[in-house]
């Protein structure tokens, strides 16, 4: 095992900064590890070659005392941020060769601050879904095993490349998008850290878009410091974006160590259904016993319309995507399956080019916006959706923050197909909402099941107060001492 | 209301128009993008990555396109609203990049204007506008460059359009084209639309029914691509003709989009029969609302520039000219100013008013027809509004008399010299010398006597003969009034 | 909710796309147990609530975000068209459109 893929990025940063060690060392090492981890199919596209050259540059930098925020930083980008040059296909085939010749704003800001992208990260065709299987690409294998072995597990997903690779150190964090519950549910089922930040605060320019009123951009990384750096340098505002917030950004490495002494923490009791997993309840009161440790107030309270939530979500996020999946018809870009009309290339082309959980929920957002439908389903989830979020802000009249569980159970098999839809659905039952409301959330492993599977709790803030979750993410880090899996375990 | 009934042989029939009006915005770049507009360039060059929706794209709104909506609808008197959405409406189409035009459906930017037109019998009628909203226009196919491909231009892709809704208040053919005439002055007047149908950025959808008087409105046909004024009354008489045979005939109208042909001035039924359309319009969720305040719409309100209707109030009251006159001045863009040039140049009269209606004669008769024949606009006059303030002065002064006037303007258009050079040159001043035009009196007495017999037995009317003989021997030099004094004070 | 075959039919049209011809009857039946599920929304009283398009409609940020009107992208073709399936002289070709 190389020590250098085992460190963080302030700890990997004096190392070069003392010159024990280079940056094209560092990323050699994470390419390697790469290829150690191929079997895992957590990435769809990789660029050793381009990621070495920029080592060599960012050593320069580093030997003229010219050294970057993140100068070095070995990174996974997923495959719907779109990088010039860089094939981006959102897990899709109808994008199979799409290679971009722009770079979206976060991508340009952590590349700008000297982070190298190691490669493009799988996941769910166009991140629709919660386990990183429907890519085009195949599925991503969980680094984590049960203690058996007996089984591939899913990553978690949308996207699950991006976690994956973090847990498996083929990257020292990643980008991922987070629509309703991809950034945090896979950071849960791998063991790492992911923030899904305040709906405006990352720029989506260049982000291949699923549902535009929920989708938005956030990093994963090993340390609750890491995934901080990353969001301090990949959030700010950004003209090209309209939905992007005018906001200074601070800095939230700040916030770490801070003590919580007498702020208050929720406790949604609609978060805990009698048929909640034994073992994430054992972790969520745990995890509640570190907060009061740690000098918090706990307090119960309620978010009445959890329960209509997922329903919801279930309207607006197919309705936005049936529209932003138009352009791909075989046209401008991607791929085409000629027809003997143009009517028929886009049919031929869609139909063969989306897999069936994207034609399942373009189909489903195309009926909610329907004549006769609009009203119905899309105007109601609006005014649902105002519901969910007014409980939130009442909320946060009484308490700082919030803490559930990210998630309702740990990885299952790959394979272990979920035939009933709204089964599946429910994978995403604890973090719909903070996406419909656009507050942030971040989940922080605590702890592992008996079966040896990591689980993760999420900490849900106001708007903006990224700062406030970090604080609290650091001290649950601080508490659970969760052992990241070791590259060599692999 | 005046009504306008057709009569064929199985009675009368009503004709109810209403038209969709797609304006350009005459803005440098787009709607959403950072791309010129553009009317003519290489295929694709004006384009960004947003128009041409890569994946990834958003669109970030152009402020001076809604600045442009807020002048119109206030010249318009419509209702500015304080908060609109942009929703899209979606459909797959060649020219349509995103699957979807974004368009404002639910919460236009502007409601309830109005606009006045004339009509035929000198009355005015008012046409209610029941929208303007702002949208993205689409790229263009090219259909005639390969026998079995079309090929994709998404130049026009994202240009601001307004879209300027009527109610169906028409009644015919020239109250529609009235109704155009009148909104491209405005826009033109705004500024906010170059408003030129041949070059598309204004492009005119027609809505079309007919029905008995006192029953309810037949079913109405859509004709698109009319793009001239000329056409939207060739089109609508021909609708009209097409709709009313088909129901004397006892069959219906097909509620459905038809294509002006304008080489045979006909319309035809769009070969690509649609499927219903269902546009699953929904509020974009990567645009913000459009929030004005009163204080911002107060400020475009005070920066409209006088229009139309208002200038020819104030040239009736100001200047005395006539509703006909000061229409035909207000009736574009560069006259009233090449006018109130002239007056403002017009020196030594007495009576303000009399010269402020000979400067409108002159610039509607004489000045109108040289440029028309010429083919030149009157802002590329060969004559400047001050030296034809000269010409006028010299009539004012009494030095040319209006037919001289008229040969110094002739000479003046090809050459563009002051009136007094050529007046000079040429000799062309008046005589109002009384002795040498006494002289020139005695003489046509003297060679006409039987007509002074008859002058003076009572056949009045001849003294209009003794003018024109004695201007005919001044060679057109004599002061037509002091012929007048002298030939009356003779005969 | 039953959600038909002619329905799943009529948004396929609408979508451009078509489902396997055999998962046609079994997505409807899919498609009707979501949405006797999403029914339950008709419980929630909605009464005087705004319907909420983006989690920007509670946070205090301007709401128009604008741009002056200057040319500043463009002049670009070889990227617009550098992905395209087939171009001919500058523009994109596709099969002929009859209007
Ligand atoms: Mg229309
Ligand atoms: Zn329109």
């Amino acid at each position: 095992m190389n020590e250098l893929i085992q460190l963080s990025y302030s700890a990997l940063r004096q190392k070069v900064l003392n010159k024990e060690v280079t940056v094209q060392e560092i990323v050699k090492a994470y390419t390697d590890q790469m290829q150690k981890t191929e079997k895992l199919n957590a990435f769809v596209t990789i660029c050793p070659d381009q990621a070495l050259k920029q080592a060599q540059e960012a050593d320069q930098r580093f030997q003229k005392g010219e050294a970057r925020p993140l100068d070095g930083f070995p990174l996974a980008v997923k495959d719907n941020f779109c990088v010039q040059g860089m094939r981006t296909t959102a897990g899709s085939k109808i994008l199979e060769n799409f290679v971009p010749t722009y770079t979206s704003t976060v991508v340009q800001k952590l590349v700008g601050a000297g982070s190298i992208v190691v490669g493009k990260t799988n996941m769910d065709e166009f991140a629709m879904g919660s386990s990183t299987t429907t890519s085009f690409f195949g599925p991503t294998v969980n680094p984590w095993k049960s203690k058996d072995h007996a089984s591939d597990l899913i990553p978690g997903g949308s996207s699950g490349g991006s976690s994956a690779s973090v847990a498996a150190h083929s990257s020292l964090g990643a980008l991922g998008s987070d629509t309703g519950g991809s950034i945090r549910q896979p950071a849960a089922l791998c063991g790492v850290v992911g923030i899904k930040p305040t709906y405006g605060l990352c720029s989506r320019y260049g982000i291949i878009a699923f549902a535009s009123s929920l989708d938005q951009a956030g990093p994963f990384a090993r340390t609750v410091e890491d995934t901080a750096l990353l969001l301090r340098e990949m959030a700010g505002h950004d003209s090209k974006d309209s939905t992007s917030l005018q906001y200074q950004v601070p800095d939230y490495l700040k916030a770490l160590g801070k003590s919580i002494r007498g702020m208050k923490v929720g406790i949604p009791k609609e978060y805990r259904p009698d048929g909640l997993n034994a073992e994430i309840a054992h972790w969520w009161d745990q995890t509640i016993l570190w907060l009061k440790d740690a000098g918090a107030e706990v307090v119960e309270i309620s978010l009445p319309y959890t329960k209509y939530g997922l329903p919801t979500y279930y309207i607006i996020a197919p309705a936005e995507a049936s529209s932003n999946l138009a352009r791909y018809d075989g046209v401008r870009y991607g791929l085409r399956v000629p027809g003997g009309t143009l009517d028929d290339l886009y049919s031929y082309t869609r139909t063969a080019g989306f897999g069936d959980e994207v034609k399942r929920r373009i189909l489903i957002g195309t009926y909610v916006l329907s004549a006769g439908k609009y009203e119905d389903y899309y105007l109601r989830a609006q005014r649902v959706r105002q519901c969910v979020t007014n409980d939130f802000n009442a909320a946060y009249q009484k308490v700082d923050v919030i803490l559930t569980p990210t998630t309702a159970n740990t990885a299952f098999k790959i394979g272990e197909n979920i035939t009933d839809p709204i089964a599946m659905y429910l994978q995403d039952v604890f973090t719909v909402t903070t996406n419909l409301a656009g507050i942030p959330g971040i989940s922080v492993p605590v702890g592992l099941s008996k079966e040896g599977l990591p689980i993760g709790m999420q900490v849900l803030g106001p708007m903006l107060q990224e700062e406030k979750l970090f604080q609290f993410a650091h001290i649950i880090e601080q508490a659970a001492r969760f052992k990241n899996l070791g590259g060599h375990s692999l | 209301m005046t009504h306008s009934f057709i009569k064929t042989a199985t009675g009368l029939w009503e004709v109810v128009i209403g038209l969709e009006v797609h304006a350009q915005v005459k803005s440098l770049s787009k709607l959403f993008s950072g791309a010129a507009t553009s009317f003519a360039a290489d295929p694709n060059t004006k384009v960004s990555l947003v128009d041409a929706a890569l994946p990834g794209m958003l669109p970030v709104v152009n402020k001076f396109c809604i600045e442009q909506a807020v002048k119109t609808g206030l010249a318009l008197r419509g209702d500015i609203a304080l908060h609109s959405v942009f929703d899209r409406k979606n459909y797959f189409y060649a020219d349509l990049p995103q699957g979807y035009q974004i368009s404002q459906f639910y919460h236009p930017i502007v409601r309830n204007g109005f606009l006045e037109i004339d009509l035929e019998n000198g009355e005015t009628k008012t046409i209610h506008i029941e929208r303007i909203h702002l949208e993205q226009d689409a790229g263009k196919s090219i259909h005639d460059l390969h026998p079995d491909k079309s090929f994709i231009d998404l130049n026009r892709s994202g240009t601001a359009l307004m879209e300027i809704v009527t109610k169906p208040d028409m009644r015919s053919a020239h109250e529609a084209m009235d109704f155009i005439k009148k909104l491209r002055l405005i826009l033109r007047y705004l500024g906010s639309c170059d408003a030129n149908m041949d070059e598309g950025s204004l492009r005119v959808d027609v809505n079309i029914s007919v029905h008995r008087p006192g029953t309810p409105f037949g079913t109405r046909a859509e004709i698109k691509n009319v793009n001239s004024i000329r056409f939207i009354g060739q089109a609508i008489d021909h609708e009209i003709n097409r709709q009313i045979a088909l129901l004397e005939s006892d069959q219906s109208v097909d509620q459905e989009t038809r294509l002006f042909d304008a080489s045979s001035g006909t319309t035809r039924s769009m070969r690509s029969k649609e499927d219903a359309q269902d546009y699953r319009y929904f509020p974009d969720p990567d645009l913000r609302p459009i929030v004005l305040t009163e204080d911002y719409i107060q400020k475009v309100q005070e920066s409209l520039p006088e229009l139309p209707n208002e200038k020819r109030t104030r040239f009736m009251e100001d200047y005395g000219l006539s509703r006909y006159d000061a229409t035909v001045l207000v009736s574009d863009l560069e006259t009233p100013l090449y006018y109130e040039k002239v007056l403002k140049n017009l020196k030594g009269w007495k009576d303000q008013i009399e010269a402020a209606k000979l400067a409108s004669n002159w610039i509607s008769g004489e000045l109108f027809a040289a440029l028309n024949e010429k083919n030149l606009s009157i802002d590329k006059s060969p004559i400047a509004p001050e030296k034809l303030a000269q010409l006028l002065n010299l009539i004012g002064e009494g030095k040319l008399s209006g037919r001289l006037a008229k040969d110094v303007f002739e000479i003046m258009i090809e050459t563009g010299q002051e009136p007094e050079k050529i007046v000079d040159e040429k000799g062309l001043v008046q005589i109002s010398d009384t002795g040498a035009l006494e002289a020139i009196v005695d003489q046509v007495i003297k060679d006409n006597p039987k007509m002074v017999e008859e002058y003076k037995s009572g056949k009045d009317k001849l003294f209009g003969f003794f003018v024109g003989q004695t201007m005919k021997l001044s060679g057109g030099k004599a002061n037509p009034q002091m012929i007048n004094e002298i030939l009356k004070r003779k005969l | 909710m039953e959600i038909k075959k002619q329905d799943i039919l009529r948004i396929e049209r609408l979508a451009r796309l078509k489902l396997p011809e055999q998962e046609e009857q079994g997505f409807s039946q899919r498609l009707s147990k979501v949405f006797d599920w999403i029914d339950q929304l008709r419980e929630v009283s909605i009464e005087g609530v705004d319907p909420m398009v983006s989690p920007l409609d509670t946070v205090n940020v301007p709401k128009t975000t604008w741009r002056n009107d200057e040319v500043s992208d463009g002049e670009c073709q070889d990227q617009i068209l550098s992905n395209a399936p087939e171009a001919q002289h500058g523009y994109f070709s596709v099969p002929k459109v009859v209007e």
